[in-house]
């Protein structure tokens, strides 16, 4: 009786996982687009350099990268190859879809606890550049975050794969 | 042999279907705990934020949000009106328009699908209203619409130019002459065939006012190539902050065009950049993924075992079984991961033999180009077939052609390496 409902909210905070990271890549998109307008416009204008906005953009940049591409994963939007898969039949076609989730799987958590030691390791080392406190280790949990919610995008998509038998 | 197993389990995972990005990230994955051990877990974080985390590599969502951010102020009518307005008084009128406006399309866009479906869309179905065989009709937006990375800006030239360390705006420059050469082999060949077949009619007589109204219309999407290569030849920008400015001209294009219609689309230029993060997501985690395999291949020196292979080849010979294996490559691959897995095994070989990497960036991209028309992957033909309402193997047929076309206009961009870099040569 209570699986529904769990299913249903555990459905419901995916759905708002993905809208959040929509709009985060979205805003850094414009971010980047900022920092560099602002650059040049600094250079012209003011004759003035920045030291800030290349460090702006090029994190925006690879936080962008995290963000979107975990959003893909639950979309279903990574290109593949198809070609070979469509020629097999729906339980075949199940067995093959099943084993590559369980890669995607394998490579998320792959990346949450590579994303994990990567910030013990450099939890006291500053970023240059910002012009405010960052540290490296904030700087790289994004791949922590990232791991985590494709693992659970995965499961999801797992769950409806076998559930739709 | 560690990078062999790493390549053979990328190759056995992509077939089985599953994305290329995690096909790429699983079998570097297992290459780094084969070579590192324990040590290996912070390699696979790091050597994806190493990879990503680069100014020039900005230029990538900037030139993708100048695309859809143009598409957004309506410039694919703008450039296929003018297409149109320039060839529009020879028999065979929409296939030639239709050529020329994938060709000044991919001075505003460096994404070849992205080009296809712009034009593919409103050229298909004129030219099937016209009496153009369907498949004709989307053969010629497919094979026209390969030359988007090829002629600049180009998101696989920066990719290229980030992975071989070479300079992206001579790479920009570069392109030109090998993607002109292109256009102008496929306007040929669908010229002949629409007179020889009686293919469609003569829209309009040539009139000069309708060229330059069309061109004037035209215009803020056809000065974009030029200002980003003048921009930064001028050293007024670096190829990153072109593309920037071209991003912001493209937003005020969108909202000066909005402006003037009287409502300005801000839920589209939204939709743009949102668009543009999903894109650029899906590209660079892709680089990211391929800077792994790439830091797997040159630990497992997979690049020496290459060279030695070839070793008593020749440069022109070498170059020939190094395309043929690209060629083969892009019936598999699309651009992207097919480059980023190219340039690290191939470049330090080609190199070694003499061969200009800026001259071997151009065969490279031209070659993975003809790969979205070649079965069994064909992209650009998916794309094409659908818009036209024909079977994927009908499209294909139909484009045997233009691929056989694109080969020789290949092995010339291969052989005669002046059409690369005679425009390169001319800037310091």
């Amino acid at each position: 009786m209570g699986a529904a409902p769990r299913h249903g909210s555990l459905k419901k905070f995916l759905a708002a996982a993905e809208a959040v990271l929509d709009f985060v890549g979205t805003v850094l998109v414009g971010l980047s687009l900022a920092a560099i307008s602002i650059q040049v416009f600094y250079r012209y204008v003011l004759n003035d350099a920045t030291t800030w906005s290349d460090t702006v953009a090029a994190t925006s940049l690879a936080w962008m990268t995290f963000i979107a591409g975990t959003a893909a994963v639950r979309r279903n939007e990574n290109i593949a190859v198809g070609f070979l898969v469509e020629r097999f039949g729906p339980k075949g076609r199940k067995l093959v879809d099943t084993f590559g989730h369980l890669v995607v799987l394998a490579f998320a958590l792959a990346l949450t606890y590579s994303g994990l030691i990567l910030m013990d390791v450099t939890r006291s080392a500053v970023v240059e550049g910002f012009g405010f406190h960052v540290t490296w280790a904030q700087f790289y949990s994004i791949s922590v975050v990232s791991g985590v919610l494709m693992t659970l995008f995965t499961l999801e998509r797992l769950a409806s794969l076998w559930r739709r038998a | 042999m560690i990078g062999v197993v790493a390549l053979l389990l990328f190759f056995g995972l992509l077939l089985v279907g599953v994305p290329i990005v995690f096909s790429l990230g699983f079998a570097s994955l297992v290459g780094v705990l084969l070579l590192d051990g324990q040590n290996g877990w912070a390699i696979v974080a790091m050597q994806i934020f190493e990879t990503l985390q680069h100014f020039p590599l900005v230029a990538i969502p900037m030139f993708l949000l100048m695309a859809n951010l143009m598409t957004v102020g309506g410039v694919t009518n703008a450039l296929v009106a003018f297409a149109n307005s320039l060839v529009g008084h020879v028999r065979g009128s929409l296939a030639l328009g239709n050529v020329t406006a994938s060709t000044l399309f991919a001075g505003i866009s460096g994404s070849c699908l992205a080009d296809t479906t712009a034009v593919g869309s409103m050229m298909i179905p004129a030219m099937i209203k016209e009496g153009y065989p369907p498949a004709f009709a989307g053969a010629v937006t497919a094979a026209a619409n390969i030359v988007g990375p090829i002629i600049p800006p180009s998101i696989l030239m920066i990719l290229y130019g980030f992975a071989a360390e070479v300079s992206v705006i001579k790479l920009f420059l570069a392109g030109i002459v090998p993607g002109v050469l292109i256009s102008a082999v496929f306007a040929g060949y669908a010229y002949w065939v629409s007179r020889r077949n009686g293919y469609g009619s003569m829209a309009h007589h040539f009139a000069l006012s309708r060229a330059l109204r069309a061109f004037v219309y035209a215009l803020p999407a056809l000065v974009i190539p030029a200002l980003i290569v003048a921009g930064v030849l001028g050293g007024v920008f670096t190829v990153t902050e072109s593309a920037g400015a071209a991003a912001l001209y493209a937003l005020f294009y969108a909202l000066g065009r909005g402006a003037l219609k009287g409502a300005v689309p801000w839920r589209e230029i939204w939709a743009a950049f949102r668009q543009t993060a999903i894109d650029t997501g899906v590209i660079m985690f892709l680089l990211g993924a391929s800077g792994l395999l790439a830091w797997v291949l040159s630990r497992s020196q997979a690049p020496q075992a290459m060279a030695a292979m070839m070793q008593g080849f020749g440069k022109y010979e070498t170059l020939m079984l190094i395309n043929l294996a690209i060629l083969f490559l892009g019936l598999f691959l699309e651009p992207a991961p097919g480059l980023l897995l190219c340039t690290p095994l191939f470049l330090p070989m080609v190199k070694a033999l003499g061969v200009d990497p800026i001259h071997f960036g151009i065969i490279l991209v031209v070659n993975l180009q003809l790969g979205v028309l070649s079965p069994p992957v064909a992209a650009s033909a998916v794309v094409t077939s659908r818009i036209a309402g024909i079977s994927f193997e009908q499209q294909t047929h139909a484009l045997w052609p233009f691929m056989g076309l694109g080969v020789a206009a290949l092995l010339l961009v291969t052989y005669i390496p002046a059409l690369s870099l005679w425009i390169p040569s001319l800037v310091k």
